[in-house]
């Protein structure tokens, strides 16, 4: 297992409604790597991601995802999935509820609430009563990164993570992606922001027209 | 998955849920008060006459929930943000509990505006006899399951479609009919102590159906919704 | 307008006569069923016609020949369509989808020709459009309405893999539901006493040999109607569905995306 990469994806494709989005695209992904990719708009990095979540199956080519099969039943990938992690572009809250309940409900699914309080960690402890829908993009971005605080996933997969955070909490990112590396997983990150990222990947892709090609230094 | 484990999903979808709408307040101070007025509108239409009013009061308060009742239990099956059912599906959420909680959550709010609406349809209609009680709680939980249920299989379908306000109701009224039939003709049947076991047999019996069905088909339905 | 036609409006000609050619074949089955429809058609027609007058409903019974067969049909398109959903549900056959779409389309035709007959033999035979005292009439109505909405889901989703998934859906849960429709209308009709009529219906009424006879007929006409009507309505399906592949590109939507351009500063 441990030998095993953490992904690997062979000549895959992916179309929905009639248009190809990706197509044969080969990934390896070892544990410890941080994976940048990088691509024009509408190129498919956010598709990639979600095939690596498992959230999209492959309509042609496979492979494997933590050491299960892409085509794999619901049932059978329930145990991937919970070791997997994706921040993606338009935050995961529920409008209705406060920033609090928005880290402490999802908790409740995935294993009790956290030690310490994850809020203050990513200084969002003053407002932790205010309504998703009234927080900024950034202080979403923040409460998304308050509940990895509880937890270290096998595989993150970061979308645009710096996007509509400050200056100040772009440490954040580095913090998780060090937590999940330090424990053998991977992190596979879309970027724009080479000053941000550049220092962090290990390794650098891009996405271009459907395909992954390895990007310039 | 543990039972105990697919249970706690159940619970925790539930509470989520419920939670949600009571923040929202759509149900409470937009749905509630809407279906009111069509109960006060309804004679206008219909003219005063006192005989035939006391005879469609309760027919009217259960066609005026099932028509409210289901677009609301429509919404909010359809409510959830993409990113957030990805979240949810990553957390390892089982698409079946998921669907039992969701349906749990909107038959208890379908059963508050039955509760609210209750008294007003008394007062406006005032039906006469003294109706079963006991009847009339069985026929309401079965009915307000049977909706919840229903509803949020239809919601489900219609996920992420841009028609789906307009679509989830005509997939999911007509096959709502035998609620409306049961609870309103059991409610006759109430009032006139004639009993009304075979409406609630029937309501029992749509209610395993969907049961059934909807936990069957949860997992090849929720793969859709991505 | 015929594939060879077809064919000539789309980008790859290459691979339509390759997809038509694979459909061609089957019109010769297809257009030979619709001549023996119309045969069967012209057959019953003709023994409708010239069977004798009903003794209570005079002319008006005539309608039996229409109405009945269509009822019949109804439920086997219906049917047909139910058994195809669950057999995609299984097997995933895109195949399967498309016959239970043609099925239940075709099926919900000859539902509203049987609620239209039904109507215009009430207003003979009792006088009104509508009875509600009738079960069958109402809870048809009920399906009508539900299949429609099945339709306008097709319509609306535009992936075909999670149009057959939730159509399929859609259908199995409206067949496990139209049993209990239907019982609550029975059960709703019982309270409400309706007139004791003679229905349009084989089972309780105890038919002349005369009657017999153009009724076959006229049922085989409207199953090979159905038949000739689903086996089109696949065809042009899968022709849609190669049309639809020959008009987009297998080059992915990113390799469109250009870089901004004509921008005056």
């Amino acid at each position: 297992m441990s030998d095993q990469p953490l992904v690997r994806l062979v000549d895959v494709g992916f179309s929905a409604s009639g248009s190809v989005i990706l197509r044969g695209v080969g990934l390896m992904v070892e544990a410890g790597e941080i994976v940048g990719i990088s691509g024009p708009n509408g190129a498919g990095k956010t598709t990639l991601l979600r095939l690596l979540a498992t959230l999209l199956r492959p309509t042609s080519g496979g492979g494997t995802v933590l050491g299960v099969d892409t085509g794999a039943r619901p049932q059978d990938l329930v145990r991937v999935r919970r070791q997997i992690a994706l921040v993606g572009h338009f935050p995961a809250l529920w409008p209705e509820l406060t920033l609090r309940e928005n880290v402490n409900l999802p908790a409740g699914l995935r294993h009790g609430p956290a030690d310490g309080d994850p809020l203050r960690a990513v200084g969002l402890a003053g407002v932790a009563g205010l309504k998703a829908a009234h927080a900024s993009l950034g202080m979403q971005r923040r409460v998304e990164f308050a509940r990895l605080l509880a937890w270290t996933p096998r595989l993150l997969l970061l979308d645009e993570p710096h996007a509509g955070l400050d200056e100040a909490a772009a440490p954040l990112v580095d913090h998780l992606v060090a937590r999940v590396t330090d424990r053998d997983g991977a992190v596979v990150m879309v970027s724009h922001d080479r000053n941000r990222a550049g220092s962090l990947l290990t390794r650098r892709l891009s996405v271009t027209a459907g395909t992954v090609v390895e990007a310039p230094a | 998955m543990t039972p105990s484990a697919f249970w706690q999903q159940v619970r925790w979808v539930f509470t989520k849920d419920l939670r949600v709408e009571v923040r929202g307040g759509v149900t409470l101070r937009m749905a509630t008060p809407f279906a009111a007025l069509a109960l006060l509108l309804a004679p206008l239409a219909t003219g005063t006459d006192t005989a035939l009013l006391r005879r469609i009061g309760p027919g009217m308060l259960w066609l005026v929930v099932i028509l409210f009742g289901m677009t609301v239990t429509l919404r909010s099956g359809a409510r959830e943000p993409g990113p957030v059912r990805d979240l949810l599906t990553l957390s390892g959420l089982d698409p079946a509990a998921g669907f039992l909680g969701r349906s749990l959550a909107s038959a208890v709010l379908l059963f508050g505006v039955t509760l609210v609406l209750t008294p007003l349809m008394i007062v406006l209609y005032a039906p006469e006899g003294r109706p079963g009680w006991g009847w009339l709680a069985l026929l309401a939980v079965a009915g307000v399951m049977a909706l919840g249920l229903l509803g949020s299989l239809v919601a489900t379908l219609v996920t992420g479609l841009r028609e789906r306000t307009a679509l989830g109701p005509l997939l999911a009224i007509p096959l709502a009919v035998p609620v409306l039939l049961a609870t309103a003709r059991g409610t006759d049947s109430a009032i006139s102590q004639q009993g009304s076991l075979s409406w609630l047999l029937l309501l029992v019996a749509m209610n395993l159906a969907l049961v059934i069905v909807g936990v069957l088909l949860a997992g090849p339905m929720d793969e859709t919704t991505r | 307008m015929s594939p060879a036609t077809r064919s000539s409006t789309c980008r790859r000609p290459d691979t339509m006569t390759r997809e038509t050619a694979t459909l061609h074949p089957r019109s010769r089955a297809i257009t030979s069923t619709g001549v023996a429809a119309l045969c069967l058609m012209a057959t019953g027609l003709y023994m409708a016609a010239t069977a004798p007058d009903e003794e209570t409903q005079g002319e008006a019974a005539r309608l039996l020949f229409v109405h009945v067969p269509s009822a019949i049909t109804a439920y086997i398109a219906l049917g047909a369509g139910l058994v195809t959903a669950v057999w995609y549900l299984i097997r995933r056959s895109p195949a399967a989808d498309l016959v239970s779409a043609a099925a239940i389309e075709v099926g919900v035709l000859f539902t509203a020709i049987t609620l239209l007959t039904g109507m215009i033999w009430g207003r003979f035979v009792w006088g009104v459009w509508w009875d509600w005292g009738d079960a069958r009439m109402v809870s048809t109505a009920v399906l009508f309405f539900f299949y429609l909405g099945y339709l306008a889901l097709r319509r609306s989703i535009s992936d075909p893999r999670v149009r057959a998934v939730r159509c399929a859906v859609l259908g199995i849960v409206g067949f496990v539901q139209v049993p209990i429709v239907h019982y609550s209308v029975l059960w709703f009709r019982t309270l409400h006493q309706g007139p004791s009529i003679i229905r349009p219906d084989l089972a309780n009424s105890t038919m002349d040999a005369a009657f017999v006879a153009p009724l076959g007929a006229a049922l085989a006409a409207f199953i090979a109607i159905l038949a000739y009507l689903v086996a089109v309505r696949v065809r042009l399906a899968r022709l849609e569905a190669a049309v639809d592949r020959a008009a987009s590109t297998s080059q992915p939507v990113g390799a469109s995306v250009g870089p901004p351009s004509g921008l005056s500063v």
